[in-house]
């Protein structure tokens, strides 16, 4: 009940309070003629399986049709859900993987957040002001051989959580261009703009009723024009051990969401 | 006990299932070229009865009459009242005019899916841009293979396109105001995205979409048509700035012995060209006492008479994105025109001594794909999940 309300205000918000959640607008390529930040989502083997993975790749390059080209202001916010719109199977999206209760299962628009990660990242980057971002509420733990990864994450749920930022001036252009080695996004601007360094601090681990989490700050430094350490966003993630198995390997169905993928 | 045996047929039987939000030149010849491989069914709401063919003539909807003879066609009451009630909301102003397109082509996508997911019978499901997105997804979940029929101009380049005419041309408001929205700049992307084969009409199409898909030549239909050449030049496209017509005064002034006829349209840019001696307008389809074809647009747009000029042997002069189905070295191609190379290009046409139009041939054309493939089609159809569900009898 308190998610479908939740979703009901945003939907609410956004038909009411346009200035706040503008439509998604295109910005032509002649008007953002400076880089400002690039990042690759690469392609690389995963635990999930085949059929997952190539779901995920599938709804990757899918939404990323729908980013490219869209230009970013302080009058236009960048709002994720606003641009690509609701991941259904109707509109194309297959099954991917989604983590849900320290399981992999398959779900319609699964592995998404990939790209919200990616374009968080860029936003810090490229100096934008985060207006609405939302962590993870899990973290895997690979064990003592795999190093820890410390990167800044934003998850996205259709419509209420969502990833929304903003350039502090000029105009911001997102492009998306699929190749062999990955999705590649990347912000251009209409002026200069210096690219800023982000830090994720060192995770503090602390046991909570049995359970462990993971305590991390999201810093970023600014330009050299203004050099001040600005605190992004402190996470609350719980720790769960790596998953070896998903649904296609895991026979166990009393956890109720087993579904064949 | 399960009843499985009408399914089994059904899928035997349709093969392809073409979504068609409109009556367009490339259906005729798809569906010739599909009916090599087996039966298909074309979804039109857009179809009038046969007994209101005649009374469909007389309202308006001329382009409608030939579709009861398409095969498993039905139109639909629905459609053709969301048809008028938009038109009657855009009031023949060209941008609402296409922003309904782009709505009627998203609403008959959603009404053949649901199609589709209803009778989950066809191997291959044929969308044309924009109305491709939702077929696709339904196709997708029973193993269709998907193929988008390209038959709409690639909108990131014409707007880029657009955009850079309107700095040259700050006068043509026009310029600023034709935009698709960027939903349908996302849908567009989306839709090549989920194809399994992309469908281009020429050359230029076949440069910019699709280069990582399986790719055809969509054919057309041929123009047969044959009148007397003359000596008198027909400008392809509206007389609208972004189809190039702002170089009309000058080329007049270079060229005082010739006529140059425009195709009718809502209006003329610049509005000069309406009161000139030199200026006639061409109703009419054939290219009756045309001796040239003047096709001077920027954007891809493949204009009719180009395509019949193509057919009837006319000289073509042009740019290379508006000819994009010709064979660049058999036209006249004026890339920057210039009044005096404009001039020099049109005397040599209609001195008679210009190549002859040659249509470009793709590589892989939509009829040798369908022949080609029929194997795989079936291979695909028989490995697609049933979705009806099996009722045990009692």
């Amino acid at each position: 009940m308190r998610v479908a309300g939740l979703a009901a205000r945003r939907l609410v918000g956004w038909a009411l309070r346009p200035d706040v959640y503008p439509e998604p607008s295109r910005v032509g390529a002649e008007q953002t003629p400076h880089p400002v930040a690039s990042r690759t989502i690469p392609r690389r083997a995963s635990s999930f399986g085949p059929k997952l993975e190539e779901g995920r790749w599938h709804n990757l390059g899918l939404a990323a049709t729908a980013l490219d080209g869209v230009g970013i202001s302080a009058e236009r916010p960048f709002s994720f859900w606003r641009t690509v719109g609701r991941l259904t199977e109707a509109r194309g999206y297959r099954e991917g993987a989604h983590f849900e209760g320290g399981c992999i299962i398959p779900a319609v628009g699964g592995g998404i957040c990939s790209l919200s990660d990616a374009l968080f990242d860029l936003a810090l980057r490229s100096n934008c002001t985060i207006l609405e971002r939302h962590g993870h509420t899990l973290v895997v733990d690979r064990g003592p051989k795999a190093p820890p990864r410390r990167r800044a994450d934003a998850t996205v749920k259709w419509p209420y959580v969502d990833l929304r930022f903003a350039p502090g001036r000029g105009v911001l252009r997102l492009e998306t261009k699929m190749s062999s080695e990955g999705l590649v996004l990347s912000l251009k601007g209409s002026e200069q703009v210096e690219e800023a360094s982000v830090e994720v601090s060192e995770p503090r681990i602390t046991q909570e009723a049995g359970q462990r989490f993971a305590h991390t700050t999201i810093t970023r430094r600014g330009p050299a024009h203004a050099p001040g350490l600005v605190t992004i966003g402190h996470d609350r993630k719980r720790v769960i051990v790596s998953p070896t198995r998903n649904c296609d390997t895991c026979h166990e169905d009393s956890c109720g969401r087993r579904r064949t993928p | 006990m399960v009843d499985d045996a009408p399914h089994e047929a059904r899928a035997r039987e349709t093969r392809a299932f073409v979504v068609a939000p409109e009556p367009n030149d490339w259906l005729r010849p798809v569906l010739d070229a599909l009916r090599q491989a087996g039966p298909v069914e074309v979804f039109a709401p857009w179809v009038l009865p046969r007994p209101l063919v005649p009374l469909g003539r007389r309202v308006g909807f001329v382009r409608r009459r030939d579709g009861d003879r398409l095969p498993g066609a039905r139109g639909r009451g629905w459609f053709t009242a969301a048809e008028l009630l938009l038109r009657g909301v855009a009031r023949g102003k060209t941008a609402a005019a296409l922003s309904n397109r782009v709505r009627m082509r998203a609403l008959v996508d959603h009404a053949a899916a649901f199609r589709i997911a209803r009778d989950p019978t066809p191997s291959l499901v044929v969308a044309p841009s924009l109305a491709a997105r939702r077929s696709f997804a339904a196709g997708r979940r029973i193993g269709a293979t998907c193929l988008l029929v390209e038959d709409m101009p690639d909108f990131d380049s014409l707007v880029d396109g657009l955009d850079a005419l309107a700095t040259a041309l700050p006068q043509a408001t026009f310029l600023r105001n034709h935009r698709p929205g960027p939903r349908a700049h996302a849908r567009q992307r989306a839709e090549r995205w989920q194809a399994d084969v992309v469908g281009v009409r020429g050359r230029v199409a076949w440069q910019r979409i699709g280069g990582n898909k399986t790719r055809v030549q969509i054919p057309r239909t041929a123009f047969t048509a044959v009148g007397r050449r003359g000596r008198d030049v027909l400008f392809a496209g509206p007389p609208l700035a972004r189809c190039g017509s702002a170089h009309l005064p000058a080329l007049l002034n270079a060229l005082e012995d010739v006529t140059i006829r425009v195709l009718p349209g809502p209006c003329s840019e610049p509005p000069s060209l309406q009161n000139h001696p030199r200026i006639q307008v061409h109703r009419s389809a054939d290219l009756d006492g045309i001796g040239a074809v003047l096709s001077l647009s920027a954007l891809e747009s493949h204009p009719a008479p180009v395509a019949r000029a193509l057919d009837a042997g006319v000289p073509i002069v042009g740019t290379t994105a508006s000819t994009g189905v010709v064979t660049p070295t058999s036209i006249l191609r004026v890339e920057d025109p210039t009044p005096c190379v404009l001039a020099d290009a049109l005397r040599q046409a209609l001195s008679g001594h210009a190549p002859r139009p040659q249509p470009w041939q793709a590589p892989q054309r939509l009829a040798q794909y369908v022949v080609e493939s029929s194997c795989t089609l079936e291979t695909n159809s028989a490995s697609a999940p049933s979705v009806r569900t099996s009722v045990p009898t009692t």
